[in-house]
């Protein structure tokens, strides 16, 4: 990754100089990590930017509770995640997700075939979205292919166990849904 | 093209799993937050600026507490203004009382009001009724051949008659 010049913006604590965040350093190693949590749930590039510029917005605003957290990477998961689902909720991810779908199909297959996988990606993420929120949520946090599922569970809040169960079952409905729909 | 729903499950996640990060995005974000920080500092501000640039910056009072004393301010501002508005609106409607009903004892002839003792016999128009809300506020003052029909109608019943009742009763006819 390139070096970032001329942004040497430091993040001095409420006690002074002490202790020091080096946003830049921050960006550097997290900003991909976020950006790809984000598109997990926006499914759009622009969208998935907004939100990481969006925290490292709030760590600039919050940068005295940064000296209490303990985990900076979990820390700075959660909120992206959490403003990436505030967003999701405002944009329309019809179009979104019609765009992402056309995205997946191969470019050099015929047109007829295109546009058949189009509508097969776009019926998985429609059922995608129909899943239980918890089941819904643990799927997509684990497209991440950083987090391991301990980083999952934490950034959930909820028990490893609990993660693999659910990303078990959310696969399995999943399927099972979609089957039904071909049957039909 | 995708032959099982499993395939294509698989494919959409591989999808979200394999998107490339924008080129440049750490400048731009690093640059919004530049602009972010210089744009707060230079509005003199203190609630909207971080709370250490605050502590920072050395003023007497801490964010916090201005901030406190900003919001209990305006909350008594707030409850205050009602209070002095409906005291003066009391205030307001005895004076006018006493203008327009001066008590009468016995059968002592009514103070006539100076329109009826002029000779100019004024009846209320339908325009009068009609246009009863600030109007009618305003004209409390003046003294009408109806009302001093009514008056004289009041005092023979010996009504006690309050401000009120009276305006009540003038609307009814």
């Amino acid at each position: 990754m390139a070096p970032i010049e001329g942004c040497g913006l430091a993040l001095y604590s409420a006690e002074g100089a002490r202790s020091e965040f080096d946003l830049t350093a921050l960006a550097e190693i997290y900003s991909g990590l976020l950006f790809r949590v984000a598109y997990s749930v926006l499914r759009s590039r622009a969208e998935a930017e907004d939100v990481v510029q969006d925290v490292f917005v709030r760590i600039l605003k919050r940068s005295p509770d940064l000296l209490t957290v303990r985990d900076l990477r979990v820390w700075l998961i959660r909120i992206t995640w959490n403003l990436s689902i505030d967003r999701r909720r405002r944009i329309r991810p019809e179009q979104i997700d019609e765009d992402f779908a056309k995205s997946l199909v191969a470019t050099n297959a015929p047109a007829d075939e295109a546009l058949g996988d189009a509508q097969r990606m776009k019926a998985v993420l429609r059922e995608l979205e129909k899943l239980p929120r918890a089941e819904r949520l643990v799927l997509l946090l684990s497209t991440v292919e950083e987090l391991e599922t301990p980083e999952v569970a934490n950034v959930l809040g909820r028990s490893e166990s609990a993660v693999r169960a659910l990303l078990f079952r959310a696969r399995t409905r999943l399927r099972e849904r979609l089957d039904r729909g071909v049957g039909k | 093209m995708i032959n099982s729903s499993e395939e294509a499950i698989r494919k959409v996640l591989a999808g979200l799993r394999g998107c490339d990060v924008p080129l440049e995005m750490e400048q731009r974000i690093l640059k919004a937050v530049q602009d972010q920080a210089s744009a707060e500092s230079r509005s003199g501000w203190p609630w909207s600026r971080p709370l250490w640039l605050v502590d920072l910056g050395a003023p007497a009072v801490s964010g916090r507490l201005f901030f406190g004393v900003v919001a209990t301010g305006v909350l008594a501002v707030a409850l205050t203004i009602p209070l002095l508005h409906r005291a003066r609106r009391v205030g307001d409607t005895a004076s006018q009382f006493k203008r327009v009903a001066p008590r009468q004892v016995g059968s002592q002839p009514l103070a006539t009001p100076s329109l009826v003792a002029s000779g100019d016999t004024v009846h209320p128009t339908a325009s009068d009724f009609r246009s009863s809300g600030k109007k009618r506020e305003r004209a409390v003052g003046v003294a009408r051949h109806s009302d001093s029909l009514a008056l004289r109608l009041a005092s023979t019943h010996r009504c006690e008659i309050t401000g009120v009742k009276f305006r009540a009763g003038l609307l009814n006819h």
